[in-house]
């Protein structure tokens, strides 16, 4: 680690001062960070976006692959604060490479760490596996990982409030013309609103706002690593003291030398080689040297150890509080809680969901590619056939066997309105029975006439209307057809109409 | 409650109705190219003695339409192009001094005439506008106190552009409500346009409506018994009802503000009853009520601004209201 190679002010800060933080890596190193995002993540979000039909499946992907994106601005920041910010061609060789690594640890661990930026950086930069990777992010999150669920939070909310705000003034300021038709909605029909331009610009203006807020929450997750690593590590205080050693160095050197010229100004020449009392810095220079050599005697570190420990500084006690989650089932003698179990159970979880989606794409490119047939749906269970249809009893049952026998006799009777309603009754329930027909409670006369049209057989089509005819003059005018005509309907019946199913 | 409110329409007199209406439908498509709608609508407006508000950008044969069918029963046709300085004067009329005779003569204004075109009426003042609507409602024009009746039949066919809204006055509501129906004039189909373009082009000079091949079919007296014989076709209660259940969801339906009032169900019924005429029959059915309610409801109604600003019109609202209310079975 060539701490004198930062290119930050290395101090403890509070949570919300590391946020500032990133805002000013941003300011700084945006060049670099976004270019790095826009050839490796941009291209990935919108093959994403738009290269997949089912939009909930995009954002899900998106979701599960957050952590794995945010990767890149950690990379940039962490060579940029070493003094070499990563060029184009450097993120391109390393980048994919590194983010490959890191997909699985990703996908199955970090995605589920609200935390996570905090601790992403300890694979990513530090190179740690296995237990040292978990000692070191359980040292950083004892401190950080408050900090870092906030910082998460707030960059959640702000990308949500942009993308909501963005979303609104674009659809003020769409024209009439070409905003989308939401009017299906009022009928719940999520399916029948076609969005189309506006879709696509919602997709960009959410990547805009994500590319912004999951740039930021990066590097705040880098800028928190960065200080509790500065603050177990006392990273600030090595760095005073070195630059605290070079100073008093130069100054020793300074020392030095005007001592020698002085010496060699004010001193006889006689006495020039007789030994001379040393000044004070060429004496304490000489008490380093004597210094320096007696510490190549071999010291007892034990001994050492004991000597600096006797000090006031390490016999001090320091009570802080803090929230701590009680594990009533077997706390450990630290009283601290052993996630083992939990880290397992989400584990196993993670990779059955990884497996399920590798299926599931898999599954999804071979229907696209026409290898696989997709299992038909199951059918829907038909639906048992009206009994009442505008307040018309159109039950099988409730007519007669032979409708066209029985108008007959009805209309000879004399009962037109009876025998023509019954006509037009009879139509309505075999038509409805077969599933031809499926009125709706604003229908009237003329509407089922033009479903019956719609049908595509003319000749039916064109006996039902003249029944529907038949039906509304007695029905409204309070006269009669013709004998003719409506006789004819009656023996026509046969021909249209099976007798009533048994 | 009766069903039938006067004496039904005999056989005979329906089908003299019926063919003298199909004869002046026929003369004014001489003319008129395409829109058989908006022909349809007037005429029932027509045939209903209502007025009629037209909705259109200029240049869609309103006044051609006018022209055509005053044409067929040989009446009088007046146009009166509203602006911002037009008087009431300049639509009814005033008594102006002769001084040769000493006398106060009578010097009457366009609204004196069978048809009258009142072309961009959202361009005058409320005052002018009052006026027309007055003569539209009474059927007589009031001046210096004497009262004089219009020769019927009478009918008002105002047009309003619905582009250009500076420097109008749009009507009230309680205006809007005098006319019979509201037709949105809509651009025509492209065979149609170019068979306009055609008829209008050919051997003419300048741009002159010409309806010399509109013959007269009927008489104004004939007329009248045929808006005489619409008034007694059969309506059954539970087709009024049905009218005026429309009418009653359109009050109570979400997002409107304003729903129609009782002169709405009138003059559904009315309409309907031409609509019939139109088709032939001496007898209305729901089928005729819904096929009026467009035009006969969609100037009664104000939206509320939510829906309004969800681009919602009152068509959509008439229709998923027509979706709604079920309508009678016997």
């Amino acid at each position: 680690m060539q701490l004198e190679r930062i290119s930050l002010a290395l101090r403890p800060r509070h949570g919300h001062e590391c946020i500032d933080l990133a805002a000013a890596m941003l300011r700084s190193w945006g060049g670099a960070v976004f270019a790095a995002w826009g050839v490796t993540v941009l291209p990935v979000c919108l093959l994403l976006l738009f290269a997949i039909d089912s939009v909930w499946m995009s954002l899900f992907l998106m979701w599960l692959l957050r952590p794995l994106f945010e990767l890149v601005p950690m990379f940039v920041a962490s060579r940029a604060t070493f003094g070499a910010a990563p060029t184009l061609q450097t993120s391109l060789t390393v980048l994919p490479g590194a983010l490959l690594r890191q997909l699985a640890a990703c996908v199955l661990r970090y995605r589920w760490v609200p935390w996570r930026a905090l601790v992403q950086p300890v694979p990513l930069l530090e190179g740690e596996v296995g237990d040292a990777r978990r000692r070191r992010e359980r040292s950083l999150r004892v401190a950080g990982a408050g900090d870092a669920v906030l910082a998460a939070c707030f960059f959640l909310a702000l990308e949500l409030a942009l993308f909501l705000q963005g979303l609104l003034l674009l659809w003020f300021f769409t024209p009439g013309e070409l905003a989308p038709d939401l009017s299906p909605l009022e009928d719940g029909d999520f399916a029948g609103v076609h969005l189309g331009w506006f879709a696509i610009a919602m997709k960009l203006l959410w990547l805009a706002c994500y590319s912004l807020c999951g740039t930021l929450h990066s590097l705040s997750g880098f800028a928190l690593y960065l200080n509790e690593r500065s603050r177990i590590e006392g990273w600030d205080i090595e760095l005073s003291f070195r630059r605290l050693g070079a100073r008093a160095a130069k100054l020793l050197r300074q020392g030095a030398a005007t001592a020698v010229l002085l010496s060699s100004l004010l001193v006889p020449p006689g006495l020039a080689q007789e030994p001379v009392e040393p000044s004070a810095h060429v004496a304490s220079e000489a008490a380093g040297a004597e210094s320096q050599q007696a510490s190549a005697e071999p010291l007892d570190p034990a001994s050492v150890a004991r000597e600096v420990l006797a000090h006031e500084d390490f016999d001090t006690t320091e009570a802080r509080t803090r929230f701590k989650f009680r594990w009533n089932g077997s706390p450990d003698a630290s009283g601290a809680l052993d996630l083992g179990i939990v880290a397992y159970v989400l584990q196993f979880l993670g990779w059955t969901l990884l497996v399920a989606l590798i299926v599931g794409v898999v599954v999804l490119i071979l229907r696209k590619a026409g290898l696989v047939e997709w299992r038909a749906p199951a059918q829907p269970k038909p639906a048992l056939p009206p009994t009442h249809v505008f307040g018309l009893d159109v039950r099988p049952e409730s007519l007669p066997e032979d409708i066209g026998a029985r108008a007959r006799e009805l209309w000879l009777s004399g009962d037109a309105a009876g025998a023509m309603g019954l006509l037009y009754r009879g139509a309505l329930s075999r038509l409805i029975a077969a599933g031809a027909l499926a009125p709706d409670p604003g229908d009237t006369e003329r509407d089922c006439v033009e479903r019956v049209r719609g049908l595509g057989r003319a000749e039916l089509a064109s006996f039902f209307a003249a029944v529907t005819r038949a039906w509304l003059v007695c029905a409204y005018s309070r006269t009669r057809p013709d004998d003719a005509s409506a006789l004819s309907l009656c023996d026509a019946w046969a021909i249209h109409f099976e007798r009533r199913p048994a | 409650m009766s069903d039938v409110q006067a004496a039904a329409v005999t056989d005979e007199e329906l089908a003299r109705a019926t063919q003298r209406v199909v004869r002046i439908r026929e003369e004014v498509s001489r003319v008129v190219v395409g829109q058989s709608e908006e022909v349809e609508q007037v005429l029932l407006a027509f045939l209903a003695g209502g007025h009629v508000l037209i909705e259109g950008v200029p240049g869609l044969g309103k006044t051609l339409l006018v022209l055509a069918l005053a044409r067929t029963f040989g009446g009088k046709f007046a146009r009166v192009q509203f602006t911002p300085d037009l008087m009431p004067s300049d639509v009814t009329g005033h008594v102006v001094y002769e001084g040769a005779t000493g006398t106060f003569r009578l010097r009457k204004g366009p609204a004196f005439t069978n048809l009258l075109l009142a072309d961009e009426i959202n361009r005058a003042s409320a005052k002018t506008q009052s006026a027309l609507l007055e003569v539209m409602q009474e059927g007589q024009i009031t001046i210096e106190g004497e009262a004089t009746k219009l020769a019927p039949p009478f009918m008002t066919l105002a047009t309003q552009n619905p582009i250009e809204q500076e420097g109008t006055y749009p009507l009230p509501e309680a205006q809007l409500d005098r006319f019979l129906l509201k037709i949105v004039v809509d651009y025509p189909s492209l065979e149609e346009e170019a068979r306009i373009v055609e008829l209008v082009t050919a051997g003419r000079i300048g741009g002159q409506l010409e309806v010399s091949a509109v013959q007269p079919v009927c008489t104004a007296e004939e007329v009248l018994e045929l808006q005489r014989t619409v008034a007694r076709l059969t309506v059954l209660e539970r087709v009024r009802e049905y009218a005026v259940r429309i009418v009653r969801e359109t009050r109570a339906w979400r997002g409107v503000a304003l729903g129609a009032g009782p002169r709405g169900g009138i003059s559904l019924v009315r309409v309907a009853r031409a609509k019939a005429l139109l088709e032939g029959r001496g007898f209305v059915t729901p089928d005729d009520i819904k096929a009026v309610a467009l035009p006969v409801l969609r100037h009664r109604l104000t939206l509320a601004p939510e829906l309004e600003l969800e681009g919602r019109t009152t068509d959509d609202v008439l229709r998923s209201i027509l979706q709604k209310v079920e309508a009678p079975r016997e």
